[in-house]
């Protein structure tokens, strides 16, 4: 038997016959596999009913990729097949005539993703014979970079995505120009080729995607193998192509997949060099020295994610009062408290605190990266929690870390927009108000700490837009479920018998903006809420009932005598069920329309509610009978 | 590792590790025509692992010209 853990793992599930059913289970068996162990699997992987995978886990993205290249690709089907399932996906890879990709780029493309994988020869193919000059690479480049322009757009117009790699410079080519200042030059035209094969790539022709091979070729073992080149023109050797398939399958995962959102971080041995609770923050490297440079550069690293909407968090066993000092007054710490969106820091096994992450930012656990210098912790983590990625780094060799956290893409993306740059902090307000809550033994505590204030305003046409949407997605907080248009919201502002009164909320940590809105009608001595729905994200404050206060307030002080409201029960409303009745409504009779009716006769008004600031900017009670504009 | 003894049964192994085919000693005189799944570029791929297994270079060109997998095993030890 091999060596090869993950190898004999997949192997039993095949000799089991059930490769395409529990294509998940191989997933996770493949996370922690190396780029040979992966390509072995897919080798099995490969010959899998893909179609047979994809109905079992309807879940899992079924991609159809077709290689294509200037040499035999033939080799890249297994490891892309086992690069992509160990991302979770249903790859069904298919490799086309080898030197084929002229003839394959030249039609609209029906794979969902075609990897044109280029080489040298796709220019020395088109010089002269026997012999060449560095004038006749230009003009092949040239011709050939035309050609690859033209059909970039061409194959992409059917909606798939093409991805074409550069092709590198190899010495077998550039040694065979004599003249040292021409073997320059034939450097210069071929980067400039490859530099405008890598622009096809920025966004210039929708779906093009282009990976650079230079940084591959530079950081794998030999990166050709001539005996590959010649007898079965084979372009690049196995390392080479198994770093590929790695990167190509992280980019088929940032078009297909899912996201990875929240790098979380261990601190001693990771973060920063050192143990915390033995030496205090003064004994930790994190400047100067071996281990001080190499942290030093990880943490620039980081830093360098986050601030490309890569969310930061930290999960330590430490004390959390030391790991806070630390990450708030430390000189030296280059990603600082204020970066990260939560620090869990807890003496619990990882395995048990670090879905805790995702859980107070409020996203799912499967977008979670978690890097850690413990095999214990990355090893009970993979274990347990298959969703989370995971990257092992040596405290031994701390110089490491940063490549290691770079080399498998986890956070590629194929465009970073400027909103996904700010969800970054949406994500840390909210990871602070979690964190900040549990450090509340009373809920009554928290919310005094919290300093909610809730400001009821009068809408401007600016606030139409909102508006709908409230009364369009709210489902749970919505006591009527009466959708409305822009143009009913812009009808009710006009109406002057109608009181439209959004709220708006904040606390100490941040603005919440306009969560909720109530429609109120005045007919003669009485006021009718037609609809009140509020966003679920902000309830467990008691603001529905500082809410409802003020609106009764409002209606007493302009001289009703009573107020009336419907809650239309549906499936999902059930929690505002009560909502009146808890506030002072008595039960009208049924009028058998399936609406439950309420009344509330306004002696009595709901008490204040303490822990939160109420700011009521509805207008001012008008002259008796007069109707109220409610504009700004 | 230096150089290492490849037996055929080892051989065997690393076929099936690096190929995904189930191939067992019945296949070893099997002419390549007639071997399920089998292409030449699943050879060199065997080849290269055979470098790295034994840390010597193997005869690539005669192990092309085998017709059989008894063939790619004796040029490979021989």
């Amino acid at each position: 038997m091999s060596a090869d853990a993950p190898l004999d793992a997949v192997r039993a599930i095949r000799d089991a016959g059930e490769l395409a059913t529990r294509w998940p289970e191989v997933a996770a068996i493949l996370a922690a596999a190396d780029v040979e162990s992966t390509a072995r699997a897919g080798a099995l992987l490969a010959a899998v009913d893909h179609h047979e995978a994809h109905r079992a886990h309807p879940e899992l993205p079924l991609v159809e990729v077709l290689l294509t290249g200037s040499g035999t690709v033939s080799p890249l089907v297994p490891r892309l097949t086992g690069e992509l399932a160990r991302q979770q996906i249903v790859g069904r890879v298919t490799a086309g005539d080898p030197g084929g990709y002229a003839l394959a780029l030249a039609e609209p493309g029906t794979a969902d993703v075609t990897l044109c994988l280029l080489d040298a020869s796709a220019v020395f193919d088109r010089l002269p014979q026997p012999t060449w000059t560095v004038d006749d690479v230009s003009a092949a480049c040239d011709e050939l970079g035309a050609q690859l322009a033209e059909s970039a757009r061409l194959h992409t117009a059917g909606g798939g995505a093409l991805v074409l790699t550069t092709a590198p410079l190899w010495p077998l080519w550039a040694d065979q120009i004599l003249d040292l200042r021409e073997r320059a030059r034939l450097g210069a035209v071929w980067r400039r080729f490859n530099a405008e094969l890598l622009e096809l790539g920025t966004g210039a022709i929708e779906g093009v995607h282009v990976v650079d091979l230079d940084p591959i070729a530079a950081t794998t073992g030999p990166a050709r193998d001539p005996r590959l080149e010649i007898y079965a023109h084979v372009a690049y050797s196995d390392t080479l192509l198994g770093a590929l398939a790695r990167r190509v399958a992280h980019l088929v995962r940032a078009l297909r997949g899912r996201p990875r959102k929240c790098l979380v971080l261990d601190l001693d041995g990771t973060l920063w060099g050192g143990t915390l609770a033995e030496s205090g923050g003064a004994g930790l490297d994190m400047a100067e020295g071996f281990r001080g440079e190499s942290h030093r550069r990880f943490q620039r690293v980081a830093a360098q994610l986050g601030s490309q909407g890569v969310l930061l968090a930290v999960c330590s066993k430490n004390d959390p009062a030391e790991v806070d000092e630390v990450l708030r007054d430390h000189p030296d710490l280059l990603v600082r408290r204020d970066d990260f969106v939560t620090v869990v820091a807890d003496w619990a096994p990882k395995v048990d605190t670090v879905g805790q992450v995702a859980e107070r930012i409020g996203i799912g656990s499967d977008s979670l990266v978690f890097v850690d210098d413990s095999a214990t912790e990355t090893g009970l983590v993979r274990l347990k929690r298959p969703e989370i990625a995971v990257i092992d780094v040596n405290a031994r060799e701390p110089a490491t870390h940063a490549d290691r956290l770079l080399a498998e893409g986890w956070f590629d993306s194929a465009a970073i927009t400027d909103e996904d740059r700010k969800r970054a902090g949406r994500y840390r307000t909210e990871g602070r108000r979690a964190e900040f809550r549990a450090g509340f033994s009373s809920l009554t505590d928290y919310l005094k700490e919290l300093d909610t204030t809730l400001t009821l305003f009068a809408p401007g046409p600016g606030d139409v837009h909102r508006l709908a949407q409230l009364t369009q997605r709210t489902n749970q907080f919505n006591l009527t479920t009466l959708r409305m248009d822009e143009a009913a919201v812009r009808a009710a502002l006009a109406d002057p018998a109608v009181l439209v009164s959004p709220v708006r909320v904040g606390d100490r940590f941040g603005d919440h903006g306009v969560i909720g809105t109530a429609f109120l009608r005045r007919t003669g001595p009485r006021v009718e809420i037609d609809n009140l729905v509020m966003s679920c994200r902000v309830l467990g404050r008691g603001i529905e009932s500082a809410w409802l206060r003020e609106l009764l307030h409002w209606a007493a002080a302009h001289g009703a005598t009573e107020v009336t409201a419907d809650h239309r029960p549906t499936p999902r409303n059930g929690r505002v069920a009560t909502l009146y009745p808890d506030h002072g409504f008595t039960a009208l009779p049924d009028r058998g329309d399936g609406v439950h009716r309420y009344r509330h006769d306004l002696t009595t008004l709901p008490p204040a509610v303490e822990h939160l600031t109420v700011v009521s900017e509805l207008p001012a009670p008008a002259p008796a009978t007069a109707p109220t504009e409610e504009k700004r | 590792m230096s150089t290492t003894v490849l037996d055929t049964d080892r051989f065997l192994t690393l076929l099936r590790d690096e190929t995904g085919l189930a191939v067992d000693a019945g296949d070893l005189d099997t002419p390549f025509d007639d071997l399920p799944g089998w292409d030449s570029v699943m050879l060199l791929k065997v080849l290269t692992a055979v470098e790295q297994a034994t840390g010597s270079p193997a005869p690539m060109l005669e192990v092309l010209e085998a017709r059989d997998l008894r063939g790619v095993h004796t040029a490979i030890v021989r």
